[in-house]
């Protein structure tokens, strides 16, 4: 038998799997991290929706602060193994990159910091506001304003895009 | 500032990075989770001999090596 919970947990994933999705890969640019960790924000959502008071935010901005913090564990958690085993890992920065790969806006978002990426992609991928974005990153809205502010100064510095604002 | 106050010319090479969204199944399966947590990107193992040995790395092997035997026993 099919519970309400699994019906409602099925109609949030259907509705914003993709957008998670689109998210974690944008940030951290590993399809199979990315692939886990929507699959792992429905589960722990499952868990916590008792959590979840629907006066205080969207349930899309819920979703996101799972997703989010489950990226930052898992990010860790590998950085750990990293360090630990570093013969396992391939070792990305000694390939030789091409100039035109440098300025990429895939290779440049990932050499903005990492707060300042979850910034960017939030406001323009994802088109949330400050409020959210500070919700979801647990940070105050000052915080978000300063890391907006940095990153898109960053962004137009690597891409060597004319400030026409 | 929001979205609408970011450059034209930012904003065009923002909308490059596009992303293809796989087919996601909502439940995991165990052997998915298996198959996930064992991934990583595979090294060819041709490089890992022409690497350098220092004596660090020598020492370092048999500790290396009983840490990932243990770990079905650590994880269990």
């Amino acid at each position: 038998m099919i519970s309400n919970d699994n019906i409602q947990v099925e109609e949030l994933f259907t509705t914003y799997h993709q957008q998670i999705y689109q998210f974690i890969y944008r940030y951290t640019q590993d399809e199979a991290l990315s692939y886990d960790i929507v699959q792992d924000t429905f589960i722990k959502f499952q868990k916590y929706a008792n959590d979840y008071d629907s006066t205080k935010s969207h349930i899309r901005t819920f979703l996101f602060r799972i997703a989010y913090q489950l990226t930052m564990t898992k990010l860790k958690r590998r950085n750990k193994f990293k360090k630990l085993l570093p013969f396992l890992y391939e070792q990305n920065q000694e390939e030789p990159v091409s100039l035109e790969e440098k300025i990429t806006i895939r290779t440049t978002l990932q050499q903005l910091p990492p707060e300042q990426r979850a910034v960017i992609i939030f406001t323009y991928y994802h088109d949330l506001s400050q409020k959210e974005i500070a919700a979801i990153l647990q940070i105050p809205i000052g915080t978000v304003k300063s890391r907006l502010h940095s990153s898109l100064k960053k962004l137009k510095d690597l891409l060597e895009v004319d400030d026409d604002e | 500032m929001n979205k609408h106050d970011i450059p034209e010319e930012l904003k065009q090479k923002l909308d490059e990075f596009e992303v293809d969204v796989p087919d996601i199944p909502l439940k995991k399966s165990l052997s998915q989770r298996i198959a996930n947590w064992l991934y990583a990107p595979a090294k060819n193992p041709v490089d890992l001999i022409s690497t350098q040995w220092t004596p660090f790395r020598i020492a370092m092997f048999p500790i290396a090596l009983l840490f990932l035997c243990s770990l079905p026993l650590l994880l269990l």
